[in-house]
Order: structure tokens, then sequence, then C-alpha cells
């Protein structure tokens, strides 16, 4: 009876679903059923025996099973493949076919053409069943989850051990700026694929990481190809952006790297010690001057005065610094002299309606002193009037 | 003599009245001219926030192709002329905040900050922003170029 | 004789009457008040000019007075700290009748001055809201709950005043119609009343001098003339014209962040409304509201106090609690309502 319902339940759903062939499958592999049904296979027909064989039409248990497998490790890429990497199949629905060719160019891939069935393959990211798209919030490979589901191997030391990986990247990765970004819902924080790549994820080149960070920092990629740091990033010993702001536990960047990563390579004395000194101290003063522009257009509404004209000078003013910081990395004294000067010389316009606001207060007092200087005269003329109508009143 | 001291009292309290009288007559006056001055209406004219219109520009200052950065309401605003018609968006990237420059030759905004880059409709096509440029309403009203809060935004 | 000579003596004429002896320089509270009400309507009217009385638009027009019209900070500063400066004279004036049991026989004047009590109160509360800025619009929410736990007629005044449980709905045009339409008319006849009864039951004279004059309500005539007062009030008015100037200069009132729905701003309470926050705070709204409202009523029934020691007892007792209430609702007005 049980078995007839949720067979007719089973119909039911398969009716409504837009799958043609009868599949049996999951009326008895019911745990299945749910991660199958949820799958992007599901409504584009791609049923169990696609993968796994057997006869769906039935629901003897012999006849269903004849024939039927279930795909080993070392089967399931040229499986996947089969269907994806066939540009004919895949037309309809829009997708590309290029992950098994990525995949054999990456470090997974590599390591299963050389045999070794620990690394990881489609479903140890995609799963097995619940193959879902990655723009569906609920899925293993979706932005939000990609660092989790990659996590499941590269957090496992013992997993880790034969390829001397660490295991704390993806922990590192959260804490950085772009973890952080991530969990905020900023819709292009790069994930862990953004920078390895997806399907042909590999360790990044030491000469590659400027390219790679450059795609979403394009300003600070292009002053630093200019910079005389570009010629040392294709050796180990200096990684590029990495040698200073880090890899996957990226933090903002403060001034104080000045002096932790800076002097790692450029000893006290140095010239390029000094140029590191001066860039520091050209922003960090720029900045102090913005900060006290911002306060003294502060000052200036809270005593009523409009200062709207000088806020659009400051969004320029701040234009000017952000720039700056993005183009010390040509590490060019003389463009961020003139960059910090363009944003300090608005800085100090600001800073000098100080002096103009305090010219205002000044003849609000005046003004007020005034007053006072007539009401007092008055109040004198005034008692002396009072004094003498009183005498005048007495005798 | 008392007599005559009355008098003097007299006379001193009347002197002291026109003194008080006029004192108070003046101080009037300030107080007036102070009311007329706060009446008579400053040069920047009200406009209500959501009625608020300000003319930009003049039509042959933005040749077809062009832009041109602008103060609406004390933001800075492009207000580009395109083929399709007048667009205005905010200059300021939503990234944080830096004034982005036109590039005619590309057609697209270019930050100078952070390099992040918008199409001329304001969505993002590269860089860091995630949000795109908020747009405004750009009119032609006889050859003047009127700006205009945008209603569904 | 010139003009200016004319209407002085006329003016000596007509207040040559000398005043009763017990007749103090507290007495002048009252025409104290007079002048700071002329000078609210004044400023007033000046505001008016300028402000717009729409949700959309009344916080800019606000900041236009402020920033763009000639001494309009002044202005506004001005009616600012006017209006502080009414409630606490307004206060001291209350304090001074009762304290001089001056209700005694004026039982109707006691109650019309209660009315314009809770006139002036009503005047603060529809002005601070004017500005609509986040403190205006969020003490007008956290006033409206406030209302809706007051039982029977809560309802009924949040239709009246509020128009309606919407904030947005025309809240603010009801304020600002109340502010300068209704509630001066009502000031003003209650003030042309409270005067007209002043003028026409006397001064009333404490029990030392009764009998001593020649009939009721005279005591001994003292050397000043009602000239005299005149004098002096001029010379308040003039100190309080210069002090108000003084303030609105040196603490030019600014204005608060423009509305945010969706971020409530903590409630910060006037001065004059803490003591009704620190009985909230020590019992509960609702039995706060049942408590000031029998408080009130209690104030009209002060004229059947007829021993004078006990009302002296009584409004010592009550000064003391209403400065503890005060002092409790300063130190509990950012916490929770």
């Amino acid at each position: 009876m049980r078995a007839l319902v949720i067979a007719g339940l089973a119909l039911f759903w398969i009716g409504q679903s837009n799958v043609a062939q009868t599949n049996n499958c999951i009326v008895c592999h019911s745990e299945i059923r749910v991660d199958y049904l949820e799958s992007a296979h599901a409504p584009a027909g791609v049923t169990c025996v696609d993968c796994h064989g057997g006869d769906p039409a039935t629901l003897d248990y012999r006849a269903a099973h004849a024939g039927s497998t279930t795909p080993t490790r070392a089967q399931i890429p040229q499986l996947c493949a089969s269907c994806h990497a066939d540009p004919v199949k895949m037309k309809p629905y829009g997708l590309r076919t290029d992950q098994y060719a990525e995949y054999l160019t990456s470090g997974h891939g590599k390591a299963f053409a050389a045999g070794d069935l620990n690394a990881a393959i489609c479903t140890d990211c995609h799963t097995s069943h619940r193959v879902m798209s990655r723009f569906e919030p609920r899925s293993s490979v979706h932005p939000q989850h990609l660092a989790q589901t990659c996590a499941r191997c590269h957090a496992d030391s013992e997993l880790m051990k034969p390829y001397g990986l660490s295991t704390d990247i993806v922990d590192n990765f959260r804490q950085g700026v772009h973890g952080t970004a991530l969990q905020n819902g900023n819709p292009r924080a790069p994930t862990c694929a953004t920078c390895h790549g997806l399907h042909g994820s590999t360790l990044l080149q030491p000469e590659d990481i400027v390219t790679v960070c450059g795609t979403c920092h394009i300003a600070e990629r292009q002053y630093f190809d200019k910079s005389v740091h570009r010629s040392k990033t294709n050796s180990a010993e200096f990684q590029g952006c990495a040698a200073c702001h880090g890899d996957h536990r990226i933090l903002s960047a403060q001034s104080s790297l000045f002096e932790s990563v800076c002097t790692q390579c450029h000893s006290n004395g140095t010239s390029a010690h000094a140029l590191g000194e001066k860039l520091k101290t050209l922003l960090t003063e720029v900045q102090r001057a913005l900060h006290e522009a911002e306060l003294v257009l502060q000052q200036a509404e809270g005593m009523a005065f409009d200062v709207s004209g000088y806020r659009s000078r400051l969004h320029e003013a701040q234009t000017h610094f952000l720039q700056a910081r993005a183009a010390q990395h040509v590490l060019d004294e003389a463009q961020l002299v003139e960059l910090t000067r363009r944003a300090q010389a608005i800085a100090n316009d600001i800073r000098g309606e100080a002096h103009s606001l305090q010219t205002a207060v000044q003849i609000r007092w005046l003004g007020l002193t005034l007053v006072w200087g007539y009401l007092v005269l008055v109040l004198i003329v005034l008692s002396l009037y009072r004094q003498a109508y009183r005498r005048e009143r007495s005798l | 003599m008392k007599e005559h001291e009355r008098e003097t009292i007299s006379d001193r309290r009347g002197f002291l009245g026109k003194l008080l009288g006029g004192a108070l007559g003046l101080g009037l006056l300030g107080v007036l001219g102070a009311v007329v001055a706060y009446i008579l209406p400053p040069h920047r004219r009200f406009v209500a926030p959501v009625r608020r219109r300000q003319r930009v520009a003049h039509a042959r200052e933005i040749p077809l192709g062009k832009g041109k950065q602008v103060l609406f309401g004390g933001e800075p605003v492009w207000v580009l002329h395109l083929r399709e018609g007048l667009i205005a968006l905010s200059a300021r990237c939503t990234h944080q905040g830096c004034l982005v420059q036109w590039d005619e030759q590309r057609g697209t905004f270019a930050c100078p900050c952070h390099g992040g880059r918008f199409d001329a409709h304001g969505n993002v096509l590269a860089g860091l922003p995630t949000r795109p440029l908020p747009q405004l309403r750009a009119e032609m009203i006889q050859d003047e170029i009127y700006l205009a809060p945008r209603e569904d935004r | 004789m010139t003009p200016l000579r004319k209407l002085q003596e006329l003016i000596q004429a007509e207040f040559r009457h000398p005043v009763p002896a017990h007749v103090g320089r507290w007495h002048l509270v009252g025409g104290w008040l007079l002048f700071l009400v002329a000078l609210q309507i004044l400023s007033g009217i000046l505001l008016m000019i300028y402000y717009r009385p729409s949700p959309d638009e009344a916080y800019e027009s606000v900041r236009y007075v402020m920033n763009d019209v000639r001494l309009g900070w002044l202005v506004r500063g001005m009616h600012y700290w006017g209006a502080h400066l009414l409630i606490v004279v307004l206060l001291l004036h209350l304090v001074r009748v009762y304290f001089f049991t001056a209700y005694r026989e004026r039982e109707l004047n006691w109650a019309i001055g209660l009315l314009l009590f809770l006139g002036v109160g009503a005047f603060a509360f529809t002005g601070m809201l004017l500005p609509w800025d986040q403190q205006a619009y969020w003490n007008a929410d956290a006033v409206r709950n406030a209302l809706e736990h007051v039982p029977m007629v809560g309802k009924i005044i949040l239709e009246l005043l509020w128009g309606g449980h919407e904030l947005e709905t025309g809240a603010l045009l009801r304020f600002y119609i109340f502010h300068v339409g209704l509630l001066p008319w009502l000031l003003g006849m209650l003030i042309a009343a409270h005067l007209y009864l002043v003028n026409r039951q006397g001064l009333y004279t404490p029990s030392p001098f009764q009998g001593e004059g020649q009939g009721e309500g005279q005591s001994p005539a003292s050397s000043r003339t009602y000239y005299d007062m005149l004098l002096e009030g001029l010379f308040l008015a003039l100190v309080t014209f210069g002090g108000l100037l003084t303030l609105a200069v040196l603490f030019t009132p600014t204005l608060g962040e423009s509305i945010d729905l969706l971020r409530p701003s903590p409630v910060q309470v006037s001065w004059y409304f803490w003591p009704v926050v620190g009985l909230f705070r020590l019992v509960s709204v609702e039995l706060g509201v049942w408590l000031v409202g029998l408080g009130f009523v209690g104030l009209f029934l002060v004229p059947l106090l007829r021993v004078r020691w006990m009302a002296l007892g009584l409004g010592a007792l009550a000064v003391l609690g209403v400065l503890v209430l005060t002092v409790l609702g300063y130190l509990t007005q950012g916490g929770p309502r």
C-alpha cells in the first residue's frame, strides 16, 4: 500500500517535471529522490540510468538492476565529460563545454591523470546527485558556499599531507577582506575560484599573481606594472602583490605596511627605504589634511553655515587622495607629490574656510557686542529716568 | 527752593525721557531693519527636494558624444549627450566615492582611483564597484538642459 | 509739548496710581511672560515666511532658513531660546502665584492660568516637531505610542491630533496648523481673559496686609506707582531681549539629521518633559498617564486649600517631587521606553 502511494507520488512528480521517460529508480532509492529532483539534471531530463544504467521502466528488482553500475572515481570525470564536453549536447542549455579540458590542466586533473584517486573529481565539488547551478543559493558551488566546499579537502590535514599543502588557507581567506566582503553579500567579492580558476584550479605562479589580482584591482596593477618591482616578480622571492599584502588572509592596506613589510627587503639607510618613508609621509599627511577639512565642514554645519559647495570639492580631494594611494605602487615620488599636492590644495582651501568661518563668527560676536553696548546705554538712561521720576514724585 | 529743585528735576526727567524715547525708537528701527533684511528673499531660492529641477547647461555646451560634469544640488553629476538622448548619472563611483571620468573614445566611465569602469548607462563593466551609478532625469527644454531626481529610485 | 512727551504724560497719567505695598519685583513675572509671548509671536510669524509644512519640504526649508536667509539663524535662535525661557518664566509665575497663595478667591483665573500652562506645553511639543528631523519624527512616534496607552481618550486624541495612526499622512501639517493656527487664537483669548480678570479682581493681597488698607484687597499704598513697574518691566524686557540674542549667537540651535524611517533615533525629551518621563519610568506608562492627569486636575482644585501652611507644605512637597522626577527623567531618558 505504502509503496503504491509513493509510486503514485513519484509518478505525479514525474508528470509535473519534464521527464519524458518513466523513472522508477527513485521509487525505491527514495534517499536520493529529493537530491535528484532538486538537481539541475532532473528538469533537463537526465535520469539515473544515464549514469548508472539499468531499466527505469520496471519495478522488478532484478530487471531494474540488470547492467547497472556505480561509476568509480576513476570513471566519473570521463562520464560527466561524455555530455558536458559535447558542444552539440550542451548547446540548448547554453552551457560551456570546456570544463573537462580545463580540468585536465588543473592541479586536480593532473594528479588524477597521474592515477591519484584522491585528487578531486567533478562530484567532490558538485556532489553526486544534488548537482545544482552555481547561481542556486543552495548549491555547493555557489560563491557563498564555495570556500566551504574547497575546505572539505583543503582543511583536511590527512588528505593534504602527501601534497604538502597548508590546511589553514580557507580560514585565512575568511578573515581577509575578500572573505569578509563575500560574507557581507558583495556580489563581486572573489571566492577561491576567482583567483585559482574554476575547473582549471591550480596554484598561482608568481608571475601570474599580479595579473590575477589586477583583473579587479585594475588601477593598482597598471601602476605596479610601471614600477621597478614588476621586473622582480618572475622570481620566487618576490611574489608580486602577495609579497606585501599576503595571500589568503589579505587585510585592508594600512600605512603600517611601510614599516612591517618594506623593511624586510629594504634596510634602513638605503635609497629605497628613504623613498618608502617619503611616500608614507606624503600619504599620511594628506589623509590628515582631509580629515581636518572634514572636521571643519562639520563644525561649520554645526554653526548653521552652508558648506554644500565645499562638500563637492572634498569629493574631488578624496578622489586625488585615493588615486594617490593606488599610484604609490609605481614608486614614483614625483607623481605622488603631484597627486597629493592636488588633494592637499583643496584640503587647505577648505581649512582656509575655517578662517572665513571665524570671520563670520566674529561678525556675529561684533554684532552682539554692539547690541549689548546699545542695551547698556539704554538701560543706564532708563535707570536715570526712573530715578528722576521717583525724585520728582517724592518732592 | 523746592520749586526750583522740582523744576530742575522735571527738566532733567524731560531730557532723559526724550533720550530714552529716541534710543528706544532707534532700537526699534534697528529691529525693523533686521526684519526687513530677513524678509527680503535670499539669493538662493528655496527648492523642494522632491520637486527640485535645475538648469545645468545649455545644449551647445554638450555636443553629441560629449559629456559635462555639473553640480546638482551640490552633488557632482555627469550629463551625457548620446545618440539615444541625454543621460544623467551621479559622478561618484559606487566603490569609494571617487569622481569618475567620461572616456569619449571608449564610451565608458573610468574611475581614476581603482580603475573601475561603467558603461554610459551606469552599469558596472569592470573593477571593484558592485552597484551601478545612480541615474537622474535629464531633459532638454528649449535648448536648456535640466536635471531632476528620478522618482523610481 | 512734543507728541512724544504727550504720550509719556498720557502713559504716566494712566499709570500714576500707587501700587499696593506688598507688590514687589515678583509681580513683574506676569508682564515678563507677556513680553516673551509677544516676542514668540513676532519671531514665529517671521519663521512662517520660509517654513513649509510638508514632510518632503519641512526639513529643507528649516535648513534654508538657517543657511540662506539673512539672519535666519538668529530669528530661529530667538524663537528657540524664547520658547525655553517662556517655559522657565511660566513655571516661575506658577510657583510665584502658588506660594503667594495669590489664587485665593481667583479660582477662575487660576483655572485659566492652568489652561494657559497646558497650551504652552502644546506649543512646545508641536513646535519641537516642526523641523521634522530624526529627533522630531521619533519623538512624535514615541508620543504616539504613549498616547495609545491613554485609556479611552487616547485613540480619539490620536485621530484628532495625529490624523490617524500613520505619521506620514498629514501629521506634520496638523502639528503646524495647531502651532500657528489654533493654539495662538486659543491662547490669545485665554490671555485676554486672564488679564481682564487680573484687572477686574485686582491684585491679591496677602493676609498680613488684609484689613490694614481701606477695604478688601487693598493694602497700604507704597511709594511705587504702576509707572515704576512699567519702567522696571521695560528694563527686564530689554535685558531679556539681549539675553535671548546672546543665547542665539552663542548656542545657535542646529538642525538634527534628516529623517531615516528605518533607523529609530533614541528619543531625546526636552527638559520640561523630564518629570513626566521620570514618572513613566517610576511607575508604568499607563499609570503615569493617569497620575499626570490626576495631578493636573488636582492643580485646578488648589483654590479649595484654605489653610495657608497646608498649601505651602503641599506646594513644597510637589516642587520637591517634580524636581526628583526631573532628575530621574534626565537620568533615564536614553533608556528603553
